[in-house]
């Protein structure tokens, strides 16, 4: 058996780790702290996604309100596509248009009752001025409510932060966790096979040959544990993609993920517990080898 | 030069009272020693001094020419593989098969597998193993248990072997041919410390004797007779 075959097939332990403490401990630890991670990851990835949406289609227009009956006034601020250089087009909205905007909060039979008042949708040139437009729609109504939806921008941002804020929170929390949990599986291992590390070491195996051990071992766990994690988290989301979509809503858009993210989602929770997992093991088991002569 | 120097050694453990006291001796390559005592008088305590498994509290000891105090944490591995040791409970790997533990002290040392596979299957053969090779430690009797511990320590021809209570769980005959064993290795240069309480098989192979009672070595070897 060579040195090549024993790394890349049955990696043969001198130390008994199958017996003591659960072998598979490690692997569910750290999947469940991968699902948790990824997850949040994914979380953060759909909310600027979202977030995205909502901005795009908020950005870059304004919604002109005048009172019932002003229709001349109207196609004043209309005529301003062609004529404004900031304004790529201005279109009177129809009064179904209208009815169909405030049906879903006042209801069918309600919008039927009242006097709509005109809107106006004025879509803007991209890196147009807009006081500039709200100084000259003023100008030619001095009495319309102009929306350029910074309120419901602010709010859309400041809810997007918060969460990311709480996600980025958890996810420190539960790397925290990660690596303690880890580290104390470790250090549990190491008692447990207390006197076989020592046997190792009187008999010549160096602090690196005895950590190398605990760090492939607890190694093999956490990658097993990260791929069942990224894996139940990618369920998790692709389920939630097709709720998202069978919804088909207009506020709730489809959540839509860059192959990089789903890259840096698959991946990057993989390499994170790998690296937490060889360094946790190396420090764990180098503290506990110094208490030997 | 001598291979092993103990110069006015003391030890105690934590805060306790002082195990071995002012312990002086000297061991020639070659030699070949037993080490006698009544229980706790600190034979166990001695051994661990010799393989490098505690240090001193006070005095010096010197291995293979070189003072221990003075040699770093990462040198001392490749010490270490020059003494075989023989544990009183064997402390076998019980998860590994009679061939695997008497590998282990090669595959730490890096040695190539085509070697550690012609050397370890000769050295089984040779101790009466070699329909056992593959069986794990807990089916094997005390006796074969006692001989896969005593290859694991010479497999990697050591300077120094040393052995805690060898013939202390094995039957008469068995225990015989365990120090024959040590005795062929010593007469191939090996030099060998037996620590025991069998003052038959003392009698039987008359080799020198460090005498410990109380902590004190009350016998010094003579330092020229065991010369190799």
């Amino acid at each position: 058996m060579t040195k090549k075959k024993r790394l890349f097939s049955a990696y043969k332990y001198d130390i008994a780790f199958s017996e003591g403490v659960s072998p598979h401990l490690v692997t569910w630890v750290s999947g469940l702290m991968v699902f948790f991670i990824a997850l949040a990851l994914a979380v953060s990835f759909a909310l600027t996604s979202v977030t995205k949406n909502w901005t795009q289609s908020l950005t870059g227009s304004l919604t002109v309100e005048l009172a019932p009956g002003a229709p001349a006034v109207a196609e004043k601020i209309s005529a301003l596509e062609g004529q404004h250089p900031d304004v790529s087009s201005a279109r009177v909205l129809a009064a179904t248009e209208v009815q169909g905007l405030l049906a879903p909060w006042l209801g069918d039979a309600a919008v039927g009752g009242f006097s709509l008042p005109v809107l106006v949708d004025v879509q803007l040139i991209d890196g147009a001025s807009v006081a500039r437009v709200k100084r000259d729609i003023a100008a030619i109504a001095p009495m319309a409510v102009i929306d350029d939806h910074a309120e419901a921008l602010s709010s859309v941002t400041t809810v997007a932060q918060v969460v990311r804020g709480f996600v980025s929170t958890l996810s420190g929390a539960v790397l925290l966790l990660a690596i303690v949990s880890i580290a104390g599986i470790v250090r549990a291992k190491f008692a447990i096979h207390r006197q076989e590390v020592e046997t190792l070491h009187l008999i010549g195996a160096s602090d690196e040959y005895i950590a190398r051990q605990f760090r492939h071992h607890t190694l093999r766990g956490v990658l097993l544990g990260a791929v069942l994690g990224v894996a139940a988290m990618a369920g998790v989301f692709i389920a939630a993609g097709m709720v998202t979509h069978t919804l088909n809503s207009t506020i709730w858009p489809q959540i839509q993920m860059l192959p990089l993210q789903w890259i840096v989602l698959l991946v990057s929770p993989l390499a994170a517990g790998c690296f937490i997992a060889h360094v946790t093991a190396q420090r764990a088991v180098t503290r506990e080898l110094e208490s030997l002569a | 030069m001598a291979l092993v120097t103990f110069s006015n050694v003391g030890l105690r453990y934590s805060t306790g009272p002082e195990i071995l006291h002012d312990v002086s001796f000297t061991l020639q390559p070659g030699s070949f020693h037993f080490l006698t005592g009544p229980s706790g008088a600190g034979k166990t305590s001695l051994l661990k001094l010799l393989h490098l498994g505690q240090k001193p509290t006070r005095g010096i000891v010197t291995l293979f020419g070189q003072d221990m105090a003075r040699v770093s944490r990462r040198d001392m591995p490749a010490l270490r593989r020059q003494i075989g040791v023989v544990f009183q409970d064997f402390r076998l790997m019980n998860h590994l098969s009679a061939f695997d533990n008497v590998a282990l002290p090669l595959r730490i040392a890096g040695t190539d597998e085509a070697v550690i596979q012609k050397n370890v299957g000769e050295l089984l053969t040779w101790v009466g193993l070699g329909d056992k090779m593959h069986a794990r430690p807990v089916t094997l009797s005390g006796g074969e248990q006692q001989r896969v511990a005593t290859a694991r320590a010479v497999i990697g021809r050591p300077r120094l072997l040393i052995a805690d209570e060898p013939t202390g769980n094995i039957d008469r005959d068995t225990a015989i041919r365990i120090l024959h064993l040590l005795d062929e290795l010593n007469r191939h240069g090996t030099t060998v410390v037996v620590a025991t309480h069998d003052e038959a098989i003392v009698e039987r192979f008359r080799h020198p004797q460090l005498r410990l009672e109380g902590g004190t070595l009350k016998e010094e070897p003579s330092l020229t007779a065991q010369a190799a």
